[in-house]
């Protein structure tokens, strides 16, 4: 509180003092990235730095008695006490942002690593587009977050060059100070945040950026700054909000997709002890009551008259047929090939079921929604309540896992909704069953692809999915890249196969640039064509996803007795800059895991137009112990750091496919992978 | 009807039905958030916690079933957050969503309790029962190994 106030006041007075149109362009300039590639000009600027304005002190000891927190930018705050606040515009999922993005600012700032905490920003336009998706956070912020901590660097040399004397170019900076180059004068930055804020800004552009040979954090492994309250069990999940007098609740949906509530009988329900309320909303029956388990009680107890709507006869297959039916046949010339390769739904199934706190009161809404979109978020929320969207906070608590699931805000409709009829805190939680059965999935498909093995560049593929109709889709970790990448690197293997050449020398035709480095240092790191024991096979794929951070996979895999184990898999990407190559590593891992399961275990299953799976016992998800080594390399590349949250995921099913292919002869064109 | 037990050290009653499970207790009624909701019937572990000193799943134990009885949850498996596995799980970063890691982590404290140098076989069968879906299982791999040895 105070710390606002302070910062009111300072900008209050950089008003008068001249310097607040240059600082209100800057505090706007929270957006996205240029996002063409980054030419090197951005760290060869030698702009000046600013010259000192007439409100700056003019002694040392006036300067240091000057208090109050420096917090040139709505992303950064330095206070008295040395703690660095980078507030975070993306929102944290598991893919480190909060840790990257906050190292970004920090590199240019040159703070103290050790003193640097971290905030998630609220959803609220003045953040820039703060979706988090598609793999973009590091890609799209990487400038202005450097932005950010350079030019509050400038701004604090040039308060100690004031106070000292002397010109800014005499100065430098040390983690978390600025010294004199040639003396022994030293001012933490802590000590500078009176002075600092009375210095005017650079504008964009006007920042020199560090030379990456100096980077002293970024490229460092500098572990997580959740992991203490993660491992201690007080990270604030979506579902983990309470406020005081919070009620909780569930939601019955149409076990149809499409499906509406005709009546309802709710006798039972209100005699569970602790169920408060049961109201119809616009997408079921929500029991209310004072805990969750008096609210699932609750609700398996109401009685709900179904209008199954026009979809209650759809299966899988009959949607399948549907996109079949779409593919043109093709017509072969002599040695052409052609192949058709399918998969199902595919559920998100993230840990964290999704939840969503919301206080509707009079005239405001406060929200607490794990989401991947909290501008969005935030404008369902008002619409919902029917609230200018200025009435609405919409708080970001940690996220458990979001694949794009939490691109959608259903779950943040819904709970407005209830809220808006409660007019008392609620928190809205799905279960596991409602997780799976009102996901938005990863569409099922068809994929028809030809070719010829003595031209493997021009390929005919024909992708149906099934993004419309019955069952509700979105964004899936990688989206159309998974069976784009399934049926391309399958078939590419198919034309070697055909052609007698060896798969890994065969894709070496067709890349080049980073894309042939990423192959060629996965093959070399998995010592490809080394011999294999009797029974496994080697399999390798290649994808860039959304065409940025080529990436290649090798798969050994045994086969007994027709299960499929895989033992290791060899992943290297080229993602430009690296931010945390533990993160890189993390989310390789990761994206291993998430396409072992849909490669494997399968997706889920539409019976009488729902989705049939009811939790993890039939719709699995890859456990500790069919999990297999995985090893990460990344190609040493100077480029604009391109994304890694998804690019891992495509190429390893079909490299498991392919390595199916070499242990056994056999050709896998379906997910999942089953030899039985 | 109040349950008492002695949660993280704690004498604590609890008013609730009976055949509540624990972990709606823990979260809904005591307020510790740490012990997570991930299926309800048992099978993915993120709401492990001890009782009486071994892992047990809060979501299918019901209050009636914990009278009188020692729980730990994530909150109380050590007072400064460094029990060895959390210290291990920290130094190798194993975390990414985190939503998952009380589970692992209540798990993996309660097989180094009962097998003081697990080998991989042994660690693998006991965290084959504790999902996650962000791909941590080799990193926690390797922290239970580094729990197990002592972190330097």
């Amino acid at each position: 509180m105070n710390a606002d106030l302070d910062r009111r006041a300072f900008l209050r007075r950089i008003t008068v003092g001249g310097g607040g149109l240059v600082l209100g362009l800057w505090l706007s300039a929270c957006t996205e990235d240029d996002p063409t590639p980054a030419s090197s000009d951005a760290t060869t600027t030698t702009a000046p730095v600013p010259s000192t304005t007439t409100t700056a002190p003019v002694t040392t000891e006036a300067a240091f008695g000057q208090s109050g927190p420096f917090a040139p930018h709505l992303l950064l705050r330095i206070d008295e006490d040395e703690t660095v606040t980078i507030t975070v515009p993306k929102v944290e999922m598991g893919q480190g942002v909060r840790t990257s993005l906050a190292m970004i600012v920090a590199e240019e700032l040159d703070a103290d690593w050790s003193t640097v905490r971290v905030e998630t920003a609220p959803g609220d336009r003045a953040y820039g587009d703060q979706v988090t998706g598609g793999s973009l956070s590091i890609s799209s912020r990487f400038d202005s977050m450097r932005q950010v901590g350079g030019a509050a660097r400038q701004m604090l040399i040039a308060a100690a060059a004031t106070i000292w004397g002397i010109e800014p170019e005499q100065c430098a900076t040390e983690p978390g100070a600025v010294v004199e180059r040639d003396g022994d004068r030293r001012a933490s930055f802590g000590a500078l945040t009176g002075p600092a804020s009375a210095i005017e800004p650079p504008p964009p552009g006007g920042v020199a950026f560090k030379d990456p040979a100096d980077y002293r954090i970024i490229g460092t492994a500098s572990g997580s700054v959740d992991a203490a309250d993660i491992v201690t069990g007080a990270a604030i999940y979506g579902s983990d909000v309470a406020l005081p007098g919070m009620l909780y609740a569930v939601l019955a949906r149409s076990p149809v997709f499409g499906g509406r509530v005709l009546s309802f009988d709710d006798a039972e329900t209100r005699r569970v002890p602790g169920v408060v309320e049961v109201i119809e909303i616009s997408n079921g029956v929500a029991v209310v009551a004072d805990n969750t388990w008096a609210a699932m009680q609750g609700r398996d107890a109401l009685a709900i008259d179904w209008d199954r709507g026009n979809n209650a006869s759809s299966t899988d297959a009959s949607i399948r047929r549907g996109l079949v039916e779409r593919l043109e046949p093709v017509s072969l010339g002599p040695g052409d090939l052609s192949a058709d390769y399918a998969f199902p739904y595919f559920a998100h199934a993230a840990m964290e079921p999704l939840a969503c706190v919301a206080e509707v009161d009079g005239d405001s809404c406060e929200m607490w929604a794990a989401t991947q979109r909290p501008q969005l978020a935030r404008a369902v929320a008002a619409a919902e309540t029917s609230l200018p969207t200025d009435s609405v906070t919409l708080h970001v608590p940690l996220v458990g896992g979001g694949f794009g699931r939490r691109l959608d805000q259903d779950f943040v409709r819904e709970s407005a909704e209830i809220a808006a009829a409660v007019r008392r805190p609620v928190k809205l939680i799905w279960s596991r069953t409602d997780d799976l059965r009102h996901d938005r999935y990863h569409p099922s498909g068809v994929c028809r692809v030809a070719g010829n093995p003595a031209d493997p560049t021009n390929l005919d593929v024909q992708m149906m999915l099934a993004w419309d109709g019955p069952v509700p889709t979105g964004d899936w970790r990688s989206v159309t890249n998974a069976p784009d990448a399934f049926a391309r690197e399958s078939f590419i293997d198919e034309l070697a196969f055909a052609a007698e050449r060896d798969p890994y020398d065969y894709r070496r035709g067709l890349l080049q640039g980073a894309a042939l480095a990423s192959l060629d240092l996965a093959a070399s790191s998995a010592s490809w064509g080394q011999p294999l024991p009797a029974g496994w096979g080697r399999g390798i794929a290649h994808h860039a996803t959304w065409g940025v951070s080529p990436t290649t996979a090798v798969a050994e895999v045994e086969v007994i007795e027709e299960v499929i184990r895989v033992h290791r898999v060899i992943m290297a990407i080229d993602c430009g800059i690296v931010v945390n190559p533990d993160t890189v590593a993390a989310q390789m891992d990761g994206a291993v895991a998430f396409a072992m399961s849909a490669a494997l275990l399968g997706g889920v299953s539409i019976v009488d137009g729902g989705v049939s799976e009811s939790n993890f016992h039939d719709a699995p998800i890859l456990r500790f112990d069919a999990m297999p080594l995985v090893e990460t390399h990344i190609v040493e590349s100077t480029g604009r750091p391109s994304g890694v949250g998804e690019a891992g995921v495509p190429p390893v099913a079909p490299a498991i496919a392919n390595a199916v292919f070499a242990a056994t002869g056999r050709r896998l064109r379906e997910l999942p992978l089953r030899l039985a | 009807m109040a349950t008492n037990v002695v949660l993280n050290d704690s004498p604590t009653a609890i008013d609730a039905p009976p055949d509540m499970p624990l972990l709606w207790a823990i979260r809904d009624l005591v307020g510790l958030t740490g012990t997570k909701y991930g299926c309800g019937i048992g099978i993915c572990g993120a709401c492990t916690v001890h009782i009486d000193g071994a892992a047990a799943r809060s979501c299918v134990t019901p209050l009636a079933a914990v009278e009188g009885r020692e729980i730990t949850t994530i909150e109380g498996l050590s007072s400064n957050g460094d029990h060895p596995v959390q210290l291990a799980f920290t130094e190798l970063n194993v975390a990414q969503c985190g939503y998952c890691q009380p589970g692992q982590l209540m798990a993996a404290a309660d097989l180094l309790n009962r097998t003081a140098n697990p080998t991989p076989d042994q660690i693998a069968e006991t965290m084959r029962d504790v999902l996650c879906r962000c791909g941590t299982y080799p990193r926690i791999l390797r922290a239970i190994q580094l729990a197990a040895q002592g972190l330097p």
